[in-house]
């Protein structure tokens, strides 16, 4: 049982599925944090009978601002020394938390990356989400000079000097992905993958979903991690982060 | 330039300007956001009233005819305004996740405190 990391769990319109998705995730872990952001069905409700801390937005901000409500309460509310995250769809599955969380107790890593693709028989992704996966996985790897196969996995595990980050202006407030991982890296923190496995989510769709949606996303991506990678005051703002403790 | 079209362009600033400063007056516009749109109205004012600026600006940028210097910096003034509004959008984003992100924490506490109390 986790009891040393919070588990933040950014929801929207998650109310037929969080039930069982956090059913299963508190044999692993004990402390929950359920964001609903801004749903419209009953997600919050559903997230506290399952005996999870929630929080609501009272509109809907986006899958990063999310984030950034559950890293901001964690620092404030909470002592853990770890963070975890995880998706409200099933998708996640809770047994690879652990083996996730053991690279960041033992001070090995900063941000630990649940990779998909580092497991053989991975077969989970729709084609399309892998190709977009292989892109941005490509593209972020040479820019940080690191093999990094899932840049776009929900499923992380980071230390609370990354957190604090994470509630800075610098994190993305829609789909931060790849160029976090890009911007963590200038920084100078250390990124890890560990394999993970995936499973089909508990109900279709995603927030990539649609035509418009993902040509969004990759435009939106793309200048983002051009941004991150050629920033050259990214180290500065970490010492000032760290020295602000 | 013809007079017609001096007329007119007179008339479009000084419509603009009067607009900007009733706006202010009745308070549904801040000074700040109001600074560009006057300074548009002043500049092309000024650019259409001293004529022979606008055509020592013409020959500058090398445009054949007065009206296009005027049309070209009405473009410009435009474009910076929208730049300004992006920005400011941006600011506004920023702020409103913060204020929901409060009122979250609030409400959370809100529902504790009821609990605690016997009375949620």
């Amino acid at each position: 049982m986790i009891e040393d990391a919070l588990v933040i769990i950014p929801a929207f319109n998650e109310a037929a599925v969080i039930g069982d998705t956090l059913a299963e995730l508190k044999k692993f872990a004990s402390r929950i944090l359920v964001i609903d952001d801004g749903s419209q069905d009953d997600t919050g409700l559903r997230a506290r009978e399952a005996g999870a801390e929630t929080l609501r937005h009272s509109a809907n901000l986006g899958y990063g601002a999310a984030l950034k409500t559950g890293f901001s309460y964690g620092l404030r509310y909470s002592k853990v020394s770890f963070f975890l995250t995880f998706d409200a769809d099933g998708q996640h599955d809770p047994a690879f938390l652990e083996p996730l969380m053991n690279p960041l107790r033992k001070n090995e890593s900063d941000y630990l990356i649940g990779s998909r693709f580092l497991m053989s028989d991975d077969s989970s992704a729709p084609a399309a989400r892998k190709i977009g996966s292989k892109i941005f996985s490509v593209a972020t790897s040479a820019l940080i000079g690191q093999r990094i196969t899932d840049p776009t996995s929900g499923m992380l595990g980071l230390t609370r000097k990354i957190a604090k980050v994470f509630t800075s202006k610098l994190f993305p407030l829609d789909f931060p992905d790849a160029d976090v991982v890009i911007m963590l890296s200038r920084m100078g923190y250390r990124i890890q993958e560990m394999p993970v496995r995936m499973r089909p989510a508990r109900r279709p769709g995603s927030m990539h979903s649609g035509v418009l949606k993902p040509a969004y996303y990759l435009a939106k991506m793309s200048v983002s991690m051009v941004h991150f990678a050629l920033r050259l005051d990214l180290k500065q703002k970490r010492r000032e982060m760290e020295s602000a403790d | 330039m013809l007079i017609k079209q001096k007329i007119f362009a007179i008339a479009a600033c000084a419509a603009l300007i009067v607009l900007v400063a009733v706006l202010i007056k009745r308070r549904k516009l801040r000074e700040e956001y109001a600074l560009l749109w006057l300074a548009t109205g002043i500049g092309m004012l000024i650019l259409v009233i001293g004529y022979p600026l606008l055509l020592e600006v013409s020959k500058m940028i090398g445009a054949v005819t007065p009206t296009t210097t005027l049309f070209l910096f009405a473009l410009l003034f435009i474009v910076l305004i929208s730049i300004h509004f992006s920005v400011k959008f941006t600011l506004l984003s920023d702020q409103i996740q913060s204020v929901i992100t409060e009122m979250s924490f609030l409400r959370k506490e809100l529902e504790e405190l009821k609990k605690a109390n016997g009375s949620g």
